[in-house]
């Protein structure tokens, strides 16, 4: 990445995190009163689960990189809940690849990964189609503990080197009703959906 | 030792219909990225003879013969020996021309009449030259993408620039380095198609490799219920009783064509097979969700 690059991100950056500021304080004012009856909210039902299935924009017959990319769960107050997956690339010696993805780099707890000096874990399951991924949210949080019912954002950040950054922020309200949205695409992110369902 | 190592990780999609991750270390990035795009040269290459959706691959051209001895590159005469050797040493569980059962099912026929073909050496190899006996389409899915893997990886690494590399296209991988470390493999749950579900096992991999099959992503629709896509050759019908099986062996292509045998195998049947061959085990879940093992995949969990 350029320095050019890296002062116009910035500049981005600052102009989202200071929407985003105002996002959370118009949030909080509204989810005030809510909060008073915190210790009644119904929990998650365990039978239930939601679904993110996503489609990265490929060209056709043409190898491309994988963009970074992290998808998320937060509360109503942007609160990180559960990190669904993160994938990454690295060149060069750092964790440079992890600051990437600015928003899900921010929420998360623990960056332990990034100081680990073993190659990375790798992943082997029945081979799998390229380019869509579908991603299962259990209704638990990091520390595993069962999440309220209630609205939360499913959020789907990528970024590319030398490319674009983008950010889904899908509003959802989990209740008891199954329920399908249709998310819309970006140019990393050809197309997206989230699914409210009984497990599979 | 070697001072500050450079790492290259990245993800590459669509190769060969799935993802492609490449982990190399060494000295100089400069050298690892030169080492990856020689790697990622050969994938196209390779991808012309083995396609069978490509009707101009040379796999493709030699479909088209029967009882006709062809001159075929070494790269195919390889693994076609790969393969006529798995044929015959798992006396048919291996076969190079099985797909055709997904096809027969697919379209609600009767396996008889296939099912005496399959019964036939499907060709012969001797050097570079092989000839095709039957009329059944031969596919190498089951050997050429852990073939890929082990050539891209061992290409990688040729000119010493490589400390430590790791290859891995859709779940089939190799490893190789000159530290003890080796890397950690999350065995995913085969009943399961989301990228986040349940890791079942968790394996180090050093100098070696591995390869998934299971059931869950490619069902196959026939006119009834979708069915198995692994089929036993020898009698024709879909095999059910694993949901995936994951095999450590000494390469990727070997453990990729151990993988798709142990998918039709029963657990007794497959620690016979694994038991007089050094460093191949397999770890299994059955369709009802028991994980099964062999006693030497117990020494590589991490």
């Amino acid at each position: 990445m350029d320095e050019r690059d890296t002062i116009l991100t910035k500049s981005r950056i600052s102009r989202r995190s200071l929407l985003g500021q105002a996002g959370v304080l118009l949030l909080a004012a509204v989810a005030g009163p809510a909060l008073a009856f915190k210790g009644l909210a119904a929990k998650w039902n365990s039978k239930m689960e939601i679904v993110v299935s996503l489609t990265i924009a490929t060209i056709e017959d043409r190898r491309v990189h994988r963009p970074y990319m992290a998808v998320w769960i937060e509360d109503a107050q942007g609160k990180m809940v559960r990190t669904l997956a993160v994938w990454v690339q690295q060149t060069g010696k750092g964790s440079k690849w992890y600051p990437d993805l600015k928003r899900w780099y921010r929420g998360a707890m623990s960056l332990k990964e990034s100081a680990n000096i073993d190659l990375l874990t790798t992943v082997s399951s029945a081979t799998k189609s390229a380019g869509s991924y579908k991603l299962i949210w259990d209704g638990k949080d990091d520390k595993k503990a069962l999440v309220d019912q209630g609205k939360y954002y499913v959020c789907i950040e990528a970024a590319r080197e030398h490319g674009t950054y983008q950010l889904i922020r899908q509003v959802v309200t989990v209740g008891s009703q199954a329920f399908s949205t249709d998310v819309k695409g970006n140019v990393e992110i050809s197309s997206a959906r989230v699914e409210y369902r009984k497990k599979a | 030792m070697f001072g500050r190592l450079k790492r290259l990780v990245e993800t590459f999609e669509p190769v060969l219909g799935t993802t492609l991750e490449i982990q190399f270390e060494g000295k100089s990035l400069q050298k690892l990225q030169e080492r990856r795009d020689v790697a990622l040269e050969l994938i196209p290459r390779l991808e012309s003879i083995f396609s069978i959706f490509r009707l101009d691959s040379e796999l493709g051209r030699f479909n088209n013969t029967v009882n006709q001895a062809v001159q075929v590159s070494p790269e195919l005469a390889s693994v076609l020996e790969v393969a006529h050797d798995a044929w015959q040493d798992s006396n048919g569980v291996f076969h190079p021309c099985g797909g055709v059962l997904a096809e027969v099912w697919r379209n609600g026929g009767e396996v008889g009449e296939v099912l005496e073909e399959l019964k036939i050496e499907p060709f012969k190899i001797d050097g570079q030259v092989a000839t095709k006996c039957v009329h059944l389409p031969i596919n190498l899915n089951a050997v050429a993408k852990g073939y890929i893997v082990d050539r891209c990886l061992e290409a990688a690494c040729g000119y010493g620039e490589l400390t430590e590399g790791v290859v891995n296209i859709g779940g089939d991988l190799r490893h190789l380095g000159m530290s003890m470390r080796g890397v950690t493999v999350e065995i995913r749950d085969p009943r399961s198609d989301a990228a986040n579900c349940e890791v079942l096992s968790v394996v180090k991999v050093w100098n070696a490799g591995l390869a998934s099959s299971g059931q869950a992503m490619r069902p196959v629709m026939t006119p009834n219920d979708p069915v198995s896509h692994v089929f036993d050759p020898r009698s024709g019908q879909p095999v059910e009783h694993w949901a995936g099986v994951s095999v450590i062996s000494s390469s990727a292509m070997r453990a990729d064509v151990f993988a798709t045998i142990l998918m039709v195998l029963s657990f007794k049947e497959g620690l016979d097979l694994v038991a007089d061959m050094d460093g191949t085990e397999f770890f299994g879940v059955t369709s009802g969700g028991e994980q099964l093992m062999s006693p030497g995949w117990l020494c590589n969990l991490r």
